[in-house]
């Protein structure tokens, strides 16, 4: 059953009896005490705070709503791109009682807010060929990922350390060459030319800084938990915020740390490593998934799945044919 | 048909008729707690404005995708607008820009040790209703009619999604024999727009001793404990097919249509979630 916004909203106030994971989640209020909420045309969403992060957390409001991200979440835990910020299904997160007084459960959509402004703030307080730089540099970053977002517009767009990150991946398409951001891209262009063309006339008097890069290396991804995630030409590894080597570059693939882990990729198979390089999940393993929030590793062995804890400990066998994500999304398997 | 993408070229109408007789302030249990009908009348109503102003803002504030009629009948067959200053209706941001005053409201909950715990939250308020009177339900159906019928006719809604109209009521109209409220009950299900009939959707608050919930029910299900809900049942509309998979979706795979928008002890916001009206555009303007 879809629950109303008003469901929603009272989650929210009360989150230790209504979430799930985000039982320590506090939202951000109004000045009446309500959440400020935000709707989109198939969610309404909600700025919360958790673990000292901010997300943005969002309510399907319908049922064909989340079967259409479905896709999206899972095959952004394959990219590697650093415009893209966190975004996943909780699966079972919301906990309600309907008019009966029976218990509703309904999945929850989790994005990573990075510290930043509106694209509008941006507008007064950035020199137009920053900005117009920033959107070029976002636009080939979405490209090689083969990110559609499908909806990029001032609202979705956040201005944070020098770039800009989309939000709201809810129509977004990966891996299609049917669709293109580029008419939204030259919207926001000329949205940017537009309300700096006063700021253009003086742009080549003036020393222009360019924000500081990551260099030396064949691509660079965002700092995450102060290390920044490289690929070299012996492979991916870890740099820190000096461009410090900290885990050499000798993997086929690396994802981002969260929660002091992050999932690696070697020629024997897939692991999790520690902040040092050390392998918590040795890397032997057909598909290892880590979830930051609940700190369980869903590893994959000849096609069956196991759980391991936070330290690397199994436990449970390997013996279904699904994640234990999955397994939430799809019980009648 | 009931497939018009609700935009702001294209809006629709929401007409609440609120039941402030005497009647309703008997005590009823709604929501898991005991109350008279009346403060239940109340909360449903707000709860609905809530929603509909919520499924209504976007980026750039509240859009007008509603007109809101909220019509009171009680006293000496008085009807009159509960809406601020009186006016007939209002657009959703309209509504939306009106002071409200937020009362805290205390709702039972479940610990995860199975406790009840009790947690007040802030709920705004843009309706207070009372009980006085008589029920003049009828005449209440008459105004839901003539101004559903006005807004119809406006060539600017000719293609839009049609009117919904909720009757919030414990039952008992004291103006009409029970033909007449039938008959002005189809009068407003005839009309229309291109996209579908208006949509008359009953709500009936019970009497303290029944707290069970039924939503759309469909013939087996009308098994009402007085005539007036069946009168109610009656009156409804048969909801079109479009929302079937929606009401199943919500009532369980089997439930069989037809269903009629009457609902017994649930709310009006819950109704609108589960057929997800004000949010079946794909698009967005």
């Amino acid at each position: 059953m879809t629950p109303t916004i008003r469901i929603f909203t009272q989650a929210l106030l009360m989150p230790d009896l209504s979430f799930e994971t985000l039982g320590d989640a506090r939202a951000v209020i109004d000045e009446n005490g309500l959440p400020r909420l935000h709707r989109t045309t198939r969610f309404v969403e909600a700025e919360i705070e958790w673990h000292d992060q901010r997300y943005l957390l969002s309510l399907p409001l319908n049922p064909s709503a989340m079967f259409r991200i479905e896709h999206t979440a899972a095959a952004l835990r394959r990219i590697n791109c650093p415009a893209l910020t966190e975004y996943r299904i909780l699966p079972h997160e919301l906990h309600w009682q309907d008019a009966s007084m029976n218990l509703q459960v309904n999945d929850l959509v989790l994005q990573f807010l990075p510290s930043g402004g509106g694209f509008s703030q941006a507008l007064h307080t950035e020199y137009g060929g920053t900005l117009l730089a920033a959107l070029d540099a976002l636009e080939s970053e979405l490209k090689r990922a083969g990110f559609v977002h499908r909806n990029l517009k001032p609202a979705n767009l956040i201005w944070s350390n020098g770039r800009f990150y989309p939000l709201r991946y809810h129509d977004a398409l990966i891996g299609t060459t049917e669709a293109s951001d580029a008419d939204d891209f030259e919207a926001l262009r000329q949205l940017v030319r537009s309300a700096t063309s006063c700021t253009e006339l003086h742009d080549a008097a003036i020393e222009y800084t360019p924000t500081p890069r990551i260099s030396g290396h064949r691509w660079a991804g965002n700092p995450f938990e102060g290390l920044i995630c490289v690929e070299d030409e012996t492979g991916f590894g870890f740099v820190d915020l000096d461009n410090r080597p900290v885990i050499p570059s000798q993997f086929l693939w690396a994802g981002d740390f969260h929660e002091g882990r992050a999932e690696v990729q070697t020629a024997e198979g897939m692991g999790l490593i520690d902040r040092e390089g050390r392998f918590v999940v040795p890397a032997i393993y057909e598909i290892v998934e880590y979830d930051p929030a609940t700190s369980i590793v869903s590893v994959r062995q000849n096609g069956l799945w196991a759980r391991f804890d936070y330290t690397g400990h199994r436990l449970t066998e390997f013996g279904t044919n699904y994640a234990p994500f999955e397994q939430k999304n799809h019980p009648q398997k | 048909m009931y497939t018009q993408s609700i935009t702001r070229n294209h809006r629709t109408a929401f007409v609440l008729l609120i039941d402030a007789s005497g009647s309703m302030s008997e005590e009823t249990v709604y929501g898991g707690r005991r109350m008279t009908k009346a403060e239940a009348v109340t909360g449903i109503t707000n709860a609905l404005l809530f929603e509909l102003i919520e499924r209504a803002r976007r980026d750039d504030g509240v859009r007008d995708y509603y007109d809101i009629a909220v019509l009171g009948y009680s006293g000496d067959d008085e009807v009159c607008s509960l809406l601020p200053d009186g006016r007939e209706s209002l657009t959703i941001s309209e509504l939306a820009a009106c002071k409200t005053t937020v009362h805290t409201e205390v709702l039972p909950c479940r610990l995860p040790n199975g406790e009840l715990s009790l947690r007040e939250l802030p709920s705004p308020q843009w309706i207070v209703t009372k009980a006085t009177g008589q029920t003049p339900m009828c005449e209440a159906l008459r105004r839901a009619r003539d101004f559903v019928a006005s807004w119809c006719a406006n060539p600017a809604h000719a293609e839009s999604f049609p009117p919904v109209v909720f009757n919030i009521t414990d039952g008992e109209a004291t103006d009409c024999e029970d033909d007449e409220l039938l008959a002005v009950s189809d009068q407003i299900k005839s009309l229309r727009t291109a996209d579908g009939q208006v949509l008359l959707i009953n709500i009936h608050i019970s009497d303290c001793g029944d707290s069970r919930t039924i939503f759309f029910p469909s013939a087996d299900e009308a098994d009402y404990p007085n005539r007036y809900a069946s009168l109610l049942y009656e009156c409804s509309s048969e909801m079109p097919h479009a929302f079937d998979d929606a009401i199943r979706e919500a009532k369980g795979p089997g439930a069989l249509p037809p269903f009629r928008g009457m609902s017994f002890n649930a709310s009006a916001a819950e109704l609108v979630a589960m057929l997800n009206i004000g949010s079946i555009s794909i698009k967005t303007e």
